[in-house]
C-alpha cells in the first residue's frame, strides 16, 4: 500500500491515485471493510441478547 | 493576418477548454451540495422518530435510525451502486436500448474493487453520483425506520434496513429511474422524482414487516379497539418534518442531469434521469405548490399538526412523479388530495391491526402510489424519454399502473419475507419484558433526558397504556 504514484511527484498524474491504485489491494481491503460490517452485526447480536436476558431476569416478565 | 487568425484560434481553444473545465466543476459541485442537502432528510427522521417515540425509548429509536444510515453507506458502496447498472434491462444483465446499462457497463462504471470506485483525477462524477443514491437509499431505509420504533430488534433492523436500501429498492431503480430501465423503455413509467422507486418501495417494505412485527404491547384492546400511543414530543417531531422537507430540495435536485458533461443527456439544458428536459425553475413552482397543497389538504381532513406536516412529505410525494411536467395550480390538487386522503388510509390499516407509528406506510407507500398515477392521470402523452415521435413510449395510465404494481411488489415481498424468516428464527422482536421496560434502560448506556422525572433511562412511573394486552 502506501503511494501509487509511479515518483514522487504530482506532475504526471492523471487518473486513479489512491493509496494502492493499480495494485491487488482494493479487493482486500474491500473484503475487509465487508467483514468489519460482518463482525459489527454479530457483536450487536451478541449485546442485544445479553441485554434481553439481563432485564428478564430482572424483571421475570 | 494568418497569425491573427492563429491566435484567435488559440485563444478559442484555450477559452473552449477553460469553459469545460468550469462545467465540469459546476456538475462536480452541484451533486456535492445535494449531499449535505439529503442529509437533512435523516436530520428530520431522527427528530421526528425521536420525538414519536415514548421516553423510555428515545434514545433506542435514535440509535436504529443512526444505525440504518450508517449500514447504507458501506452496502451501497459494495452492491447496490453496482444493482442500478447492471440490472435496468431485467434480472439477465443484458444491455439496454442507449446501452449504459449491463454486466459489462456496470463491471467498468461500478465495480467496488475497481479504480472507477475511488479518488480518480479523470474522473469527476462517480463520487458525488454514488453519493447522491447512497442518500436515497438510506433515505429508504429511513422511512421504514419510524414504522417500527419501540419494538423491533436493532439486529433485524439493521439486516432489513440493508435488504431494502441496497437491493430492494434498487433493483426498483434500475427498472423505473434509469433509461435503460425496462418499465421506462416498455411501458413510458415516468416517475422523475421518485415517488414509485423510493417512497412506494420503502412504505409497501415497512408494511411487509409491519405484518409480521405486529403492535406494540397498548396499542390494542382486548377488543381489538386501537389505542393512540402518543411520542414524547410533538415539537421534535414537527422540526423533524420540517427538516425532511428541506432536505428533499437536495433529493430532488439530486434527480437533475446536469448538462455539458460527457455523460449528460444535453448540452444546453437540465434533463431528467430519463433525459427529457426541464428546469429548475418548473421544480421549484411544483414543490411548493405540492407542499402547500398538502399542509391544507391535512388540516382541512384532521386540524392535527402531526398530519399536517406529514401532509407537506404527502402533498410533494403526490407530485414527484411529475415535478418536471404539471402546471402548478395542478399540482398544489393533486398535493392536497394525496394529503386530504391520507388520514383515512392511517385509519384503514389501523383498523386491521397494522400499528405504523408514525403513518409511514400511508405518508410513503399509499400516497407513493397515488403519485405514480396521478403522473399517468394528469401527465398522460408526453413522451417518456428522448428519441423520434412514435418510437418512444409515452407516458399513460397503464404504464404508470403496471410500475405502480411493480413498485408495491419491489417493497412488499422482499419485506414480508425476510421478516417472516427472522421472525421464525426469534429474531424479530424484542421481549416482552423489554419492551414493557423500555429500550433505552435495557441497552442505551446513556440516559436522554437525566433532569427529567420520568426520563430516557428510568422505567416509567406511570405509563397510561394498557401493558396487560396481548402483542399480536
Amino acid at each position: 500500500m502506501g503511494s501509487s504514484l509511479p515518483e514522487a511527484s504530482w506532475n504526471t498524474i492523471e487518473g486513479a491515485y489512491y493509496t494502492g491504485a493499480g495494485g491487488t489491494w482494493e479487493p482486500i481491503w474491500l473484503f475487509v471493510s465487508i467483514g468489519l460490517c460482518v463482525v459489527a452485526l454479530v457483536l450487536g447480536i451478541a449485546h442485544e441478547r445479553h441485554a434481553y436476558k439481563r432485564i428478564e431476569a430482572e424483571r421475570g416478565v | 493576418m494568418e497569425a491573427e487568425i492563429a491566435r484567435l484560434t488559440e485563444e478559442l481553444a484555450a477559452l473552449t477548454a477553460s469553459s469545460g473545465v468550469t462545467n465540469t466543476m459546476f456538475a462536480e459541485t452541484f451533486y456535492y451540495v445535494t449531499i449535505p442537502l439529503m442529509v437533512l432528510i435523516h436530520v428530520g427522521f431522527l427528530s421526528y422518530e425521536m420525538g414519536a417515540s415514548r421516553q423510555k425509548n428515545v434514545l433506542a429509536s435514535g440509535i436504529k435510525n443512526i444505525l440504518a444510515f450508517a449500514f447504507l453507506v458501506p452496502t451501497f458502496y459494495f452492491v447496490g451502486w453496482f444493482i442500478y447498472w447492471a440490472f435496468p434491462n431485467g434480472i439477465d444483465m443484458s444491455v439496454g436500448a442507449f446501452e449504459i446499462s449491463g454486466w459489462d457497463y456496470a463491471v467498468g462504471a461500478a465495480n467496488p474493487a475497481g479504480e472507477v470506485m475511488g479518488p480518480n483525477l479523470a474522473d469527476n462524477a462517480t463520487g458525488v453520483f454514488w453519493g447522491a443514491f447512497t442518500l436515497f437509499a438510506a433515505t429508504t431505509a429511513s422511512i421504514m425506520s419510524g414504522a417500527v420504533i419501540e419494538r423491533i430488534r436493532l439486529f433485524a433492523f439493521i439486516v432489513l434496513a440493508i435488504a431494502l436500501g441496497a437491493f430492494a429498492w434498487v433493483f426498483a431503480a434500475a427498472w423505473g429511474w434509469h433509461a435503460d430501465g425496462w418499465l421506462v423503455q416498455k411501458f413510458g413509467y415516468h416517475d422523475f422524482g421518485a415517488a414509485g422507486v423510493v417512497h412506494t418501495v420503502a412504505g409497501f417494505f415497512a408494511l411487509g414487516v409491519l405484518i409480521n412485527l405486529g403492535p406494540r404491547i397498548g396499542k390494542y384492546n382486548s377488543d381489538g379497539r386501537a389505542n393512540h400511543i402518543a411520542g414524547h414530543s410533538m415539537p421534535m417531531t414537527l422540526v423533524g418534518l420540517m427538516t425532511i422537507i428541506a432536505g428533499f430540495w437536495g433529493f430532488l435536485m439530486a434527480c437533475v442531469i446536469v448538462p455539458g458533461e460527457a455523460w449528460s443527456w444535453s448540452a444546453i439544458e437540465f434533463t431528467s434521469i430519463y433525459g427529457t428536459p426541464l428546469t429548475l425553475s418548473a421544480l421549484t413552482f411544483n414543490i411548493l405548490m405540492g407542499f402547500g397543497g398538502g399542509i391544507i389538504g391535512a388540516w382541512v381532513t384532521t386540524r392535527d399538526p402531526f398530519w399536517m406536516m406529514s401532509g407537506a412529505l404527502a402533498g410533494i410525494i403526490s407530485c414527484a412523479a411529475g415535478l418536471d411536467l404539471y402546471w402548478p395550480p395542478l399540482a398544489f390538487a393533486i398535493g392536497f388530495a394525496g394529503a386530504a386522503f391520507m388520514p383515512v388510509a392511517a385509519k384503514f390499516l389501523e383498523k386491521r391491526g397494522i400499528d405504523d407509528a408514525v403513518g409511514a406506510v400511508t405518508v410513503h407507500g399509499v400516497v407513493g402510489v397515488w403519485g405514480v398515477l396521478a403522473a399517468g392521470l394528469f401527465a398522460a402523452g408526453y413522451p417518456a424519454y428522448q428519441g423520434d415521435a412514435g418510437t418512444v413510449a409515452t407516458i399513460g395510465i397503464v404504464g404508470q399502473s403496471i410500475g405502480a404494481l411493480t413498485m408495491i411488489a419491489c417493497g412488499f415481498v422482499p419485506g414480508y419475507l425476510l421478516s417472516l424468516l427472522l421472525k421464525s428464527f426469534d429474531l424479530l422482536r424484542v421481549p416482552r419484558s423489554a419492551e414493557i421496560a423500555g429500550l433505552d434502560i435495557v441497552k442505551v448506556p446513556a440516559v436522554a433526558y437525566p433532569e427529567s422525572l420520568n426520563g430516557s433511562g428510568t422505567v416509567a412511573a406511570f405509563d397510561p397504556i394498557d401493558t396487560a394486552s396481548p402483542a399480536r
